[in-house]
């Protein structure tokens, strides 16, 4: 769609480089340096306050970064702010809408800023979501609205569409339609997704990377599906004694039951498995574990680690 | 067709579709020469990353599971109903490892065990007798 040779040799849709973000002496943002590879879905997962509107924002250019910088679609977002924002969706509660123009009118007034409107899609995608096209913006409910701004966002077929926590809110039937949609528009080839979310199921569902922040710091980034291979919890009954678990390779985390020890184990299970051997480990049980508690047990560990600096 | 995603088990979502799919080639569920829907059709209607749906597919197609036809689809070959001998013994291995494993660390005996595992079969093949109704 793009003619422009330089986008296509750039494989990430979304680069930051030590991007930085204060507010007075806040840091909102710390140090962020992500990338997401064009043609996938990239869900950035945190809980409220985190910074990932912060961050979001600075893509999308409304908002100055204090430190590092950002690059959309192979460009500095300095260089060609327009030319960037027509080829990037952007989807968020927050989001300005004309209040006092009909569903109808704001769909034709936006339509007039993209070359590339697609009026199929637009009014295809009013009828699935039974938009009242002559009702005021003012007068719709939340799930409404919500759906209207997806409207806009997917109609003029962007490269990359960029969610703030475009669900929260929402009822179940609407957080549906959108993500139905959203993976109906990723089907189509090329596209990338980022978005933002403290529903764990959700970043589950469809992304295929996973970013973790918490206070304003990104701790990790990986596929989904690496993450499930690679992360386990190992359990056994202590018999008595509990075996020395220091120095162990790959633990992240021990919880002790009373008759048996839990251990969150990363990357090297074999190795693990052997080591606990050693120490008079009998039976160990390898069990799989949820991104949910992954993502708690990587936040938990860094404040306290924080804590204890 | 019917697939059931659990986004928060530990299993990666493509495994859940490639096993599940294996599942019903096994029981008969699907049958040799049946068409699969796209990979857009069941991501859209699994609410899940298309590229998960492609990747099961993939692993699939290279176990023999199903094949592509250029232009037709995705069907499910005749030889994945041989293939599924191997999934039935694969899922049996793991539901039997995990009881095994349960049982020593309840501190029973290897030979409580064997006995434990012959008591149930044949009260199973009792029950599945043709004379005998229901379970």
């Amino acid at each position: 769609m793009s003619p422009d040779s330089d986008n296509i040799l750039d494989e990430n849709a979304i680069e930051t480089r030590n991007l930085g973000r204060k507010f007075g002496k806040f840091e909102a943002v710390k140090n962020v340096s992500l990338r997401v590879p064009r043609g996938t879905v990239f869900g950035l997962l945190g809980v409220n306050g985190a910074g990932k509107s912060t961050i979001i924002k600075m893509i999308m250019g409304h908002l100055r970064p204090t430190a590092g910088e950002v690059r959309v679609l192979g460009r500095a977002l300095g260089e060609d702010l327009l030319g960037i924002r027509r080829r990037v969706a952007y989807v968020s509660e927050n989001r300005y809408m004309y209040d006092w123009m009909t569903v109808e009118e704001s769909i034709r007034f936006t339509s007039a800023f993209h070359e590339t409107w697609d009026d199929n899609k637009a009014s295809d995608l009013l009828k699935r979501f039974s938009l009242p096209s002559e009702k005021k913006v003012r007068q719709l409910s939340r799930g409404n609205r919500a759906r209207l701004c997806l409207l806009l966002a997917l109609s003029f077929n962007p490269e990359l569409i960029i969610l703030d926590e475009p669900t929260s809110g929402l009822d179940p039937i609407v957080r549906r339609d959108f993500i139905e949609n959203i993976v109906a528009e990723i089907a189509e080839e090329g596209k990338t997704v980022l978005f933002s979310s403290h529903i764990v199921e959700e970043v589950e569902r469809v992304a295929d990377y996973v970013g973790i922040m918490d206070e304003g710091e990104l701790l990790m980034v990986s596929t989904i599906d690496d993450i499930k291979l690679t992360y386990k919890r190992v359990r056994y009954a202590t018999n008595g004694t509990r075996p020395e678990v220091a120095g162990v390779p790959g633990v992240l985390m021990v919880e002790n039951g009373r008759y048996e020890q839990v251990l969150t184990v990363h990357g090297v299970v074999d190795e693990t498995l052997q080591m606990l051997g050693e120490r008079g480990v009998k039976n160990p049980e390898v069990l799989p574990i949820s991104l949910e508690d992954i993502f708690v047990n990587t936040v938990r560990a860094e404040r306290e680690r924080r804590a204890n600096r | 067709m019917f697939i059931n995603i659990d986004p928060s088990s530990g299993l990666p979502i493509y495994l859940q579709i490639a096993q599940q799919i294996k599942t019903a080639v096994a029981m008969g569920r699907l049958q040799p020469e049946e068409p699969l829907p796209s990979v857009r059709q069941l991501a859209v209607e699994l609410a899940v990353n298309p590229n998960t749906v492609a990747r099961a597919y993939l692993d699939l197609e290279i176990e023999g599971t199903i094949y592509k036809r250029q232009g037709a689809g995705t069907f499910v070959s005749s030889q994945g109903v041989e293939m599924s001998k191997a999934e039935r013994r694969r899922v049996l291995n793991e539901l039997l490892e995990k009881a095994l494993v349960e049982g020593v660390n309840l501190g029973l005996s290897e030979r409580e065990l064997r006995d434990a595992f012959e008591r149930l079969l044949e009260k199973i093949a009792q029950a599945r007798a043709p004379e005998a109704v229901g379970k």
